[in-house]
């Protein structure tokens, strides 16, 4: 087993006479790299917003049909490799996926031939596009037989649907196969196409362009600068934009709000606005302020009309649009609806998974699970703020070892109720969102709500560090391991630079050996 | 018309409108087979409420199961030995060893645990009595919020989830397939084969181009297309006597007060699968470990994850809890009527059916995994105990599954971590 030894990264055991043992100075200051390596990458299979980003950008077909895959929003990000699991559902579902997309295309729209005669033009161009590369003599000759076969008895047509069908579902199309390296090496350069690949599923959630693939063909994907150059302009396509919201979404555990209940009458037209304004917050603070400061605090979200009557503001239009906050009680991720919803319960907030998310998603903290056996029994409380019967944590011994580090971070958002609304009251009492933080390695002390904990948070190196690691995460498709010290070491020194941000960290993960090299795999 | 049936008629009216069933198989020439059903309903129970009291009885929570008393075994102290080690929290471990007898598996996936280390018993048994239908196994979920390691019961190996369908229409779907027009049928399917045929190819030739870990992976996934292409070649099914249903209404799938219609057309659904053979092993989960179910049509406001972690002396809670758990109980109960209802053989299909109700804990409160509450109903084909109530003398769960598959005619010894107990639990089994 393999545990996260990573400064800005505590595993921790609850119990608290160990975790005050530890200096978080001295945390900070462990020098993790002692000899770069690369990691062997894990087999990946497109997520179900890349299966579609790939279909609407390579066959202009854009019906979503990921939306019906089983859920992915279990572990931390869907592109994790270890988090995808076969199952009966997702074939069938990719099966009728196949079958609805194919009869969507439009040939003539993608200036394809499909006479007789073009089969073998037909498998190249579009067997470059879905298979990220120039496919292998002995694939198109699979290909074409597989057209000749059916076409005996079927029209062309229908048999180079059919065809599509296959290649949509064929393990070139579904997974990121990248070609072995030699053996023995642990510092592979990998083929410019399947480097392609990686940024393109990285920075645009979708497959390479014929211009990208282009370029890894033409030597321009070659050195770490090469690839920092063609990163720096990916990232003002507008795909970026997608796929860096969608890293916030997935971050900030907000993807679980598409099939969450809430019991709140007003949530059924919130959940799809709600969910979109984090991805467009977050877009926003990556790649235009480029602030982790703002990230954690900027006075601004974006709202549309039913965002608007949930914050007070009124908004017309479905729309999202940029709204500043400097006179709500809103600033930064950790106010957002959508952050606030997805981390309560159906009917009410909940301090406890408040504080987790902020332990784990924003700290990057390993919480240990409540031993067994150990009796967790809340007081009768039937009245009262929510504040007031979780307190039961905090008092109990056998308790409070984990719930120090999470109920008191999650008092502070207690303004907030469980799909994301300001309040002053809670069941006729004033509200008391004052909270603290313990047993962090730079954040502990007492703050008054959400806003103050964000101004925390922005002057947090474990916070900042946090989010290089997640950002990490999300480009390698795993969780690291030890061997990665160096790589993050190197991430940490990016992100803390004067005027540095969260793209300074994008483009430095690219340019890495991590990146873009590989490992002869187990 | 009895008793049972008129029951089934009144709830069959305001679900699916479910035919009269006869099971497909029902031939008076031939043994019907064995089917295996798991439910699954969450957060641990009372146990002074769940236990019966004297042998003919039964208790305050599992009352609505009366009808079926003499049909039915309660199975006290039964504990999650296996528990004791492997990662995960209480409600993690619960769900994860629940049907698989094996730890939960050291990760980073969710925190410091991954997925359990091993089969579930209903994939164990549908490796021996599923191969034949249309369906090796159907796995049917209610209002399951995610997938999490709380939101997975079934494995089919280690590592290796099975998501449960929680939409009444995908399941109906499931069952009888997509196709309507039966002049079409045939030449899709022959498309639909040819494809699968040249991607299982793909795949074949893509396995030796990958690192080894990399092609378990592949493989796996191409065995599941590969079963995909099996059910296509036993569809349309041979109804018999079993009539297709309208496809089910569903207004919401995430409203907190559809689960109660929801969980019906799943019970509905599952039963009318086993009847029409389209699979003999099936599994209907409640929500999830820990679940947050808010029971707003029995007028509650917490939610039941909440409730089940008030103090032993809060009267209030303890009364909400025994009307939540009354009310799977009840749920349990249709379940039952309606494979009751269905005729097989000169019997029900309810004689053939193995149905065996679980927990992720035993007491909430402290998220015990001892004294885990199992109901088996069904006595099928009369080679377990019925009408008693058994106490286990805290013996491991597994040797309570393993003895479900033996009864379902598996020649198996042990089942999950043998370090826990092999061989089946006595006195369960008709010897």
């Amino acid at each position: 087993m393999r545990l996260p030894l990573l400064a800005g990264l505590l595993v921790l055991s609850c119990r608290p006479e160990v975790a005050q043992s530890l200096d978080p100075q001295g945390v900070l200051a462990v020098e993790r790299c002692s000899s770069p390596t690369v990691v062997a990458t894990q087999l990946r299979r497109l997520t179900a917003a890349e299966f579609d980003a790939t279909v609407r950008d390579v066959l202009k077909v854009d019906i979503h049909a990921g939306r019906a895959f089983p859920p992915e929003d279990g572990a931390l990000f869907s592109n994790l490799a270890a988090a995808q699991i076969a199952s009966v559902t997702l074939s069938e579902k990719l099966q009728q996926a196949a079958e609805d997309i194919t009869a969507q295309v439009d040939f003539q729209a993608l200036q394809l031939c499909v006479d007789d005669s073009c089969t073998g033009a037909f498998i190249d161009t579009i067997g470059r596009r879905l298979f990220r590369r120039g496919l292998s003599t002995e694939e198109k000759s699979r290909f074409t037989e597989f057209f000749v076969a059916q076409r005996s008895s079927n029209p062309a047509d229908v048999s180079y649907r059919m065809l599509l069908q296959v290649m949509l579902l064929s393990p070139q199309f579904l997974f990121r196969i990248e070609p072995l390296p030699g053996t023995g090496s642990t510092r592979n350069a990998i083929a410019p196409v399947a480097l392609a690949s990686r940024l393109s599923f990285f920075l645009w959630g979708s497959a390479p362009d014929d211009a990208l693939l282009h370029q890894a063909e033409t030597g321009e994907l070659n050195t770490a600068e090469q690839v920092t150059a063609v990163a720096r302009l990916m990232l003002q396509d507008p795909r970026a934009r997608e796929s860096i919201a969608r890293f916030h979404v997935e971050w900030l555990g907000v993807s679980r709000l598409t099939t969450a209940t809430r019991n709140d009458s007003r949530f059924e037209a919130l959940r799809q606005p709600l969910i979109d304004e984090v991805g467009q917050f977050g877009a926003y603070a990556t790649l235009d302020d480029n602030s982790f400061t703002q990230l954690m605090s900027g006075r601004f979200t974006y709202m549309n009309d039913v965002l608007g009557s949930l914050y007070g503001v009124p908004i017309d239009g479905s729309n999202l649009r940029r709204v500043s906050t400097t006179q709500l009680q809103r600033g930064g991720l950790l106010t957002l609806g959508g952050v606030l919803s997805a981390w309560s319960k159906p009917n009410e907030s909940s301090p406890v998974l408040r504080g987790k998310f902020v332990r784990e998603r924003l700290l990057c903290e390993v919480l240990m699970p409540p031993p067994g056996n150990v009796v967790t029994q809340l007081a009768p409380v039937t009245q009262g703020t929510t504040r007031q019967r979780f307190s039961a944590h905090v008092t109990e011994a056998a308790c409070s070892g984990c719930h120090t580090k999470m109920d008191p971070v999650g008092f502070g958002f207690e303004h907030y109720d469980a799909i994301g609304g300001y309040r002053i009251l809670e069941n006729g009492q004033p509200v008391d969102a004052r909270g603290d933080i313990y047993q962090s390695l730079d954040s502990d002390g007492a703050f008054d709500g959400a806003l103050a904990l964000g101004q925390k948070l922005s002057l947090s190196q474990q916070a900042r560090h946090c989010v290089a690691l997640q950002w990490f995460r999300f480009a390698m498709g795993r969780q690291e391991v030890d061997a990665d010290a160096c790589t993050l070491d190197a991430l940490d020194r990016v992100i803390d630079a004067p005027n540095a941000g969260p793209k300074d960290v994008i483009l430095a993960i690219v340019a890495s050996d991590a990146f873009r090299l590989e490992a002869t795999q187990p | 018309m009895n008793f049972t049936r008129r029951r089934f008629l009144k709830a069959a009216g305001v679900t699916l409108a479910l035919p009269w069933l006869e099971s497909s198989t029902a031939r008076a020439d031939t043994t019907p087979p064995a089917r295996l059903v798991l439910v699954f309903t969450p957060n641990g129970t009372l146990k002074d409420r769940w236990v019966p009291t004297a042998p003919a009885s039964l208790s305050p929570i599992l009352d609505p199961l009366q009808n079926f008393r003499s049909r039915l075994s309660v199975i006290t102290n039964v504990d999650m030995l296996s528990t004791q080690v492997g990662s995960g929290d209480g409600h993690q471990k619960g769900i994860g060893h629940l049907w698989t007898g094996t730890a939960l598996q050291p990760g980073q996936l969710f925190g410091t645990v991954d997925w359990a280390g091993g089969p579930s018993i209903d994939q164990r048994v549908a490796e021996v009595i599923g191969t034949g239908t249309t369906l090796r196994s159907l796995e049917l979920g209610v209002q399951v919020p995610g997938s999490r390691v709380y939101d997975r019961m079934i494995y089919r190996a280690a590592g290796q989830p099975v998501p449960a369908i929680v939409d009444p229409r995908e399941t109906f779907a499931r069952i009888f397939g997509t196709e309507t027009d039966p002049q079409q049928a045939q030449l899709r399917k022959m498309r639909r084969k040819s494809v699968l045929d040249a991607v299982l190819r793909e795949f074949n030739q893509v396995q030796n181009t990958v690192s080894a870990s990399d092609a378990r992976r592949l493989d796996a996934h191409a065995s599941t297309i590969r079963e995909v292409e099996q059910r296509l070649d036993r569809l349309p099914l041979p109804l018999n006597a079993c009539v297709k249903p309208a496809v089910p209404q569903v207004d919401s799938l995430t409203a907190g007060d559809a689960y109660p219609h929801l969980g019906q057309l799943q019970t509905d659904l599952l039963a009318l699968a086993l009847a029409c053979d389209v699979t003999h092993v099936a599994s209907l989960q409640w929500s999830s470990a820990s679940s947050p179910v808010v029971f707003s049509w029995l007028q509650q406001k917490v939610d039941h994850h909440e409730l089940s972690h008030r103090a032993d002396g809060d009267l209030d809670a303890r009364a909400q809890i025994e009307q939540i758990d009354h009310w799977y109980a009840e749920q349990f109960a249709r379940l039952l009527t309606t494979l009751q209802a269905a005729g097989e053989g000169g019997g029900s299909l309810l004689d053939n059916t193995l149905v065996v109700w679980g927990n992720e804990l035993g007491k909430g409160n402290q998220h015990t995994h001892d004294s885990v509450p199992f109901v088996v109903a069904g006595n099928i084909q009369n080679r377990i105990n019925s009408g008693i109530n058994f106490d286990a003398q805290h013996q491991s769960h597994s040797k309570l599954l393993l003895s479900c598959a033996q009864a379902c005619g598996l020649p198996d010894t042990s089942f999950g971590d043998p370090q826990f107990g092999t061989g089946p639990l006595a006195g369960i089994l008709k010897t």
